[in-house]
């Protein structure tokens, strides 16, 4: 099971839609993460909410992410943390290799994210 | 002269092409090279079960508008379509759960498996398609929509290619008689036979090479395939000519099913109809195409037709837009399909379905398009995740686009049997490179979006990126397969024979293709 990274002191944790407990796949199957791309994705934060918005439609992207990652505002500035602390995203920032195919992320650059349980 | 197309106002044809490779060769013994190859054999468009599937698609209406002479049927047999015109209901069925898709969302696949069934002439009542696609014990078969055992039956005992040898053999060898012949799908997988000679006189002749069991009509036509196909041939090598007098001819084919050779142009068709009737008979048939964009293949992002593996591709669904990687062309009968993953068709409502696809990394100018989707096996328990994209015949190519020096690397072969320790690359768009490693293992299964794909290959292809799916998997111009997913550490990807399989797509492994 992959857990959130802890927050820091001071850090405001902010909601974030990540991927229900997966069930472990059947014996001999293996999972793995398709490589289509949803482009360029920028974070945006209004202080309240966070929106991940497709650069080249200025679609708003339901993205699902991976358990374990969360959200935290600190200084100001929302970030999008893998579980392993390392940031994501930041609010204003974009980046064009988060992958899946429908909304669940499970490919950042290429780090795959298995599902979790 | 080299008259490049756009692909939209072509797709409606597709599945009808009989058309000679006349765009890089347009030498005679090129161009009859080409008829012969895939014309000649009066059964070309009607080598698969599911082949007709395209070719119905988009030109039901018009058969049935045009629906000819039905001299001579086995009607008075009742055969599996007769059992399948007794519409089932859904509480004749029993079935009252709610419907939740396998491969999408409720509207999605309810929507595909109606217009599916309308293509194969079966019932389209929603609520026993509804119930039918609840039912998780339903039969899939072939189309890949549920059905009920009636109707598994007679999908089952529709004639295929292989049934169809004699007939083909029979059009080989009357080619003054044989006008072609189809499968008409919507009208129960009935073979529809062409014969330029009165069909009483015909009948008996052609009788003796129909399989016992197959339906089929016989109907009356003014020209042979062999003539058409002669005109096609004739028109192609005159289109520089042609051009001089301001006929702008952008492509040519048979078709069959209204015995008529139709002939694409530029523009001024009262002009085209008088100057190409006058040249080459009243056969002709003519429709304005679409404007050519004769650009060179610069990079990944800009490389107009022919089409090829390795290029970005793009389209939009519901509003998002996502990237993917074309892999190959492929032919099925006498259509041309660019092969890409099926995931890239979408995932459902939510996230929509991408259906109309383009070159390049914005979306979506129209000199830049590509094809629409025509077919995908993206479904649990499929062999390949992939999917076909319609393309104009005459934008087909064996080329991957490995880089700009060489955009035009060509496939010769197709590797059937993946051998651990094969020496394989990708040509992927995102990563904009070429990646090599070797064959792992073979015959895996893959689970992700919930779906499990079987026979799948992993290798040691340690570079994927977001926007690679789809691309070539390929060694010393050797076709092996198209990519599909990652673990971040190796690559797994469909087999092209596996896809073969699936789809019914064969890789282009020449220009004629």
């Amino acid at each position: 099971m992959r857990t959130p990274f802890p927050a820091q002191s001071g850090d405001k944790i902010l909601p974030l839609s990540t991927q229900a407990p997966a069930t472990p796949p059947p014996s001999g199957v293996t999972v793995a993460c398709p490589v289509a791309d949803y482009g360029s994705i920028t974070m945006l934060f209004d202080g309240t909410d966070v929106t991940f918005v497709q650069g080249s439609t200025q679609t708003d992207v339901p993205l699902i992410w991976p358990r374990g990652f969360s959200l935290v505002q600190r200084s100001g500035v929302a970030m999008l943390l893998a579980p392993d602390g390392s940031v994501v995203l930041q609010s204003g920032q974009s980046r064009d290799d988060i992958g899946s195919s429908g909304f669940d992320v499970c490919l950042v650059g290429e780090t795959f994210y298995a599902p979790s349980e | 002269m080299r008259p490049s197309l756009t692909a939209k106002h072509h797709l409606t044809r597709t599945g009808l092409r009989c058309l000679p490779e006349r765009l890089r060769n347009p030498n005679i013994s090129d161009l009859l090279r080409g008829v012969l190859n895939r014309c000649s054999h009066p059964g070309a468009m009607a080598e698969g079960k599911s082949d007709m599937m395209q070719l119905l698609r988009w030109q039901a209406p018009r058969l049935l508008a045009t629906a000819i002479v039905l001299a001579l049927t086995l009607a008075s047999a009742p055969g599996p379509n007769a059992a399948i015109a007794v519409a089932e209901s859904a509480s004749d069925i029993g079935i009252s759960s709610s419907f939740v898709s396998p491969s999408g969302s409720h509207d999605d696949q309810l929507a595909h498996a109606l217009r599916l069934r309308a293509e194969f002439g079966l019932s389209t009542d929603t609520a026993t398609v509804e119930a039918l696609e609840s039912d998780p014990t339903a039969s899939r078969g072939d189309l890949g929509i549920a059905l009920s055992p009636v109707e598994a039956a007679n999908i089952e005992s529709r004639p295929n290619g292989t049934d169809l040898e004699a007939l083909k053999s029979f059009g080989a060898d009357h080619p003054r008689l044989w006008g072609g012949m189809y499968i008409d799908q919507s009208d129960g997988g009935i073979i529809d036979l062409a014969i330029t000679a009165p069909s009483g006189v015909a009948s008996a002749e052609v009788l003796a090479y129909v399989p016992v069991g197959i339906q089929y009509r016989v109907r009356t036509v003014t020209y042979s395939e062999a003539s058409l196909n002669a005109v096609v041939v004739a028109v192609s090598a005159a289109m520089e000519n042609l051009g001089k007098v301001g006929v702008d001819v952008y492509d040519v084919f048979t078709d069959i099913p209204n015995n008529r050779v139709v002939v694409d142009v530029a523009a001024n068709p009262q002009l085209a109809t008088d100057v190409l009737r006058a040249d080459f008979g009243p056969s002709v048939a003519v429709a304005v195409g679409n404007a050519p964009y004769p650009t060179s293949c610069t990079s990944r992002d800009s490389c107009p037709a022919p089409w090829r593996g390795g290029l970005d591709i793009t389209s939009v669904g519901n509003g998002y837009q996502q990237w993917c990687t074309s892999g190959y062309v492929g032919r099925k009968n006498s259509a041309n399909f660019l092969i890409t993953a099926g995931h890239c068709y979408g995932q459902g409502s939510l996230y929509g379905s991408f259906t109309n696809w383009y070159n390049g990394a914005s979306c979506c100018p129209a000199n830049k398009f590509v094809g629409n989707e025509s077919s995908n096996s993206y479904y649990n328990h499929s062999k390949a995740d992939a999917m076909a994209i319609a393309i104009s015949s005459s934008a087909k190519s064996n080329y991957i686009y490995e880089t700009s020096v060489d955009p035009s690397y060509t496939l010769t072969g197709a590797w059937g049997n993946n051998t651990v320790g094969d020496s394989v690359c990708d040509s992927v768009a995102h990563s904009n490179g070429v990646y090599c490693g070797t064959v792992i293992s073979t015959g895996g299964s893959v689970q992700y979006d919930g779906r499990t794909f079987d026979d799948q290959t992993y290798a040691s292809i340690d570079h994927a990126l977001p926007g690679d799916s789809g691309g070539p998997i390929f060694s010393n111009h050797s076709l092996f397969g198209e990519l599909t997913a990652t673990n971040g550490a190796n690559s797994w990807f469909s087999t092209q024979q596996d896809i073969q399989t699936e789809l019914g797509v064969y890789p282009c492994l020449s220009l004629s293709c």
